[in-house]
């Protein structure tokens, strides 16, 4: 089960639906923003160029008197412009750590350059560097990545103060305060820009998994009155006939008995498949629960004898039972223990012509062991594999010849294990099916509620 | 001849129902929504109730309340009967009081069953 919490939810929609937007929201935004972002990096790119030119300059006369640590921002930074700008996917993404790490570059470029400078008078670079830093972390919203490069940069800036107390031209005063500004408040913007993608992506997200969540809500109860219409028509249908039967019989009608028939046992028919979906449908929205009473063994076993016997005619099959279980009280839900035993039964009766199907009760440990045991077509391994899964019949000419939805075993298999219990197969082709269902003599009430809650 | 007060809202299933139970030997009378049937088990003294539970006025869960609430009939045993197989209403009509439950469609051997160890 989805755990969620709601309170949020309910917020996430109404936020989301106040403000009237539609889903795929963050990719319309990404749309309307990327032209101006993609302008932000190239332009910001080419403007490198220039500044790398005027510090070779004046650093000194030739390339090679530079140390080759100052090339290091530039080595980093343009493949990762580069990639950003072939990439759109990449740039979607990152372009807001990649104005961080540029802005923190102009601003030790600028610490630098105003230390290098030796005429200017104002402000001193002892003021200036902790000046920058405290424009830093006004501009930016500060995370790990970001703090680490600010310790990085300003511990830089101060060596290189040390190293050349100067003064700085009117003019550098751009590459101090300008630059680090203006990238600032873009930065500042496209973080926030960000935050916003990330809420907006949660608050996807967090529809979706509601929308999935009512759409398997809105299934399970759109099942559960849609089982109940049926059964009100078919109600009439198998009542009618059923009562037209009896009057048949009693006026001696023979000929209307057999058609009458045919219409009763195909509205039990519709009625069961109508049942089985139910109960899937039930048991996947976690509404499915058990019902435990103590009740009679014995009575009970033969209740589902009397049951089992009819259903042994039509294939002329023998129905033999075996009880070595002497308690005499269970407890359990008497209806859904039933429900598994019949169903096992009916299916080994069904997949045998003129055999046996002999079910024997034994007490193992504090559990009861019904094992069923057919001398029927049986199956193969791959068959066996798939007997437990919803949906899935042998082969599907086997609902042809054999009808059911396929449903009954893997409903019989969640039940048992609601109870606590299991159920087992052992089966050769041609040799006859064997299912062993165990469930404990004494269900516990608590047991039950933590199965059907996990 | 045991009496049976059924309460049904549905002319169809009133109709199959109470024409069969009545061939089985039982005399049959009606109630057509909650009040009714809380007012007809005080009248008619049935020896059982058989209460759908999808009913106007008054649903079945209260009128069954309200007749095992009362000295007057709560000795009378209830039959829940609905087209719903959800557990939890079967839950819900025996916490009103129902004694016994069966679901629609009714399968008249085992109605007949209930009806004959509540009496």
């Amino acid at each position: 089960m989805v755990n969620y919490d709601e309170a949020a939810i309910n917020r996430y929609t109404r936020t989301f639906i106040d403000l009237n937007l539609e889903e795929g929201y963050i990719e319309d935004r990404w749309e309307k923003n990327k032209r101006f972002i993609w302008t932000i990096v190239v332009a910001g790119h080419l403007l490198f160029y220039p500044i790398l030119v005027d510090d070779i300059k004046q650093l000194g006369p030739g390339v090679s008197n530079v140390p080759i640590t100052y090339f290091i921002p530039f080595i980093i930074s343009f493949p990762i412009t580069w990639v950003l700008i072939a990439r759109e996917d990449l740039l979607k993404k990152h372009y807001s750590n990649y104005f961080t790490y540029v802005n923190i570059w102009f601003m030790i470029n600028g610490a630098y350059h105003y230390n290098l400078d030796h005429t200017a008078t104002f402000p001193p670079g002892v003021i200036v560097v902790p000046l920058v830093i405290l424009l830093f972390f006004m501009l930016y919203p500060i995370n790990f990545l970001n703090s680490l490069l600010l310790v990085v940069a300003s511990s830089t800036g101060f060596l290189i103060y040390l190293s050349n107390v100067g003064l700085i031209e009117n003019s550098q005063i751009f590459y101090i305060f300008g630059m680090p500004f203006a990238y600032g408040m873009f930065v500042k913007w496209s973080n926030e820009n960000n935050r916003r993608l990330d809420y907006w992506k949660n608050v996807e997200l967090n529809l979706l998994s509601v929308k999935a969540e009512s759409a398997s809500k809105a299934k399970s109860d759109f099942l559960a009155n849609m089982s109940h219409e049926l059964r009100t028509p078919l109600n009439a249908i198998i009542g009618y006939s059923e009562m037209l039967m009896e009057e048949a019989e009693d006026d001696e009608l023979p000929d209307y008995i057999d058609d009458l028939r045919k219409i009763h046992s195909s509205g039990n028919h519709l009625l069961s498949l109508i049942n089985d979906v139910l109960d899937l449908s039930k048991i996947e929205a976690g509404k499915m629960e058990l019902f435990i009473e103590e009740f009679k063994f014995s009575n009970y076993i033969s209740q589902v004898e009397a049951t089992a016997k009819p259903l042994m005619e039509k294939n002329n099959n023998k129905f033999i039972l075996e009880n070595n279980f002497n308690e005499d009280v269970l407890k359990n839900d008497q209806t859904k223990l039933r429900q598994i035993l019949f169903n096992v039964i009916s299916n080994a009766s069904k997949f045998t012509k003129k055999g046996t199907v002999e079910m024997s009760i034994n007490k193992i440990n504090e559990m009861v062991e019904f094992k069923i045991k057919d001398t029927g077509i049986g199956m193969t391994p791959d068959q066996i594999e798939k007997v437990f899964e919803e949906f899935t019949q042998a082969k599907s000419s086997t609902a042809k010849d054999y009808g059911g939805t396929g449903l009954g075993l893997p409903i019989s298999k969640r039940m048992t294990e609601m109870m606590g219990g299991r159920i087992e197969v052992e089966s050769k082709e041609g040799k006859g099916t064997t299912f062993i269902i165990t469930v404990p003599i004494t269900v516990e009430e608590e047991k039950n509620e933590k199965d059907i809650t996990s | 001849m045991k009496k049976i007060l059924l309460v049904e809202d549905n002319e169809m299933n009133k109709d199959m129902l109470s024409r069969r139970l009545t061939k089985k030997g039982y005399e049959v009378v009606f109630a057509m929504d909650g009040q009714q049937a809380v007012d007809n088990a005080i009248t008619e003294k049935p020896d059982v109730i058989l209460m759908d539970m999808g009913l106007p006025v008054k649903d079945g869960l209260q009128a069954t309340r309200e007749i095992k609430a009362s000295g007057e009939t709560k000795t009378i045993p209830i039959i829940a009967l609905t087209a719903n197989a959800m557990d939890e209403h079967r839950k819900e009509a025996r916490e009103a009081g129902c004694d016994e439950y069966e679901t629609k469609p009714v399968r008249l051997p085992s109605l007949i069953e209930k009806i004959e160890n509540l009496t």
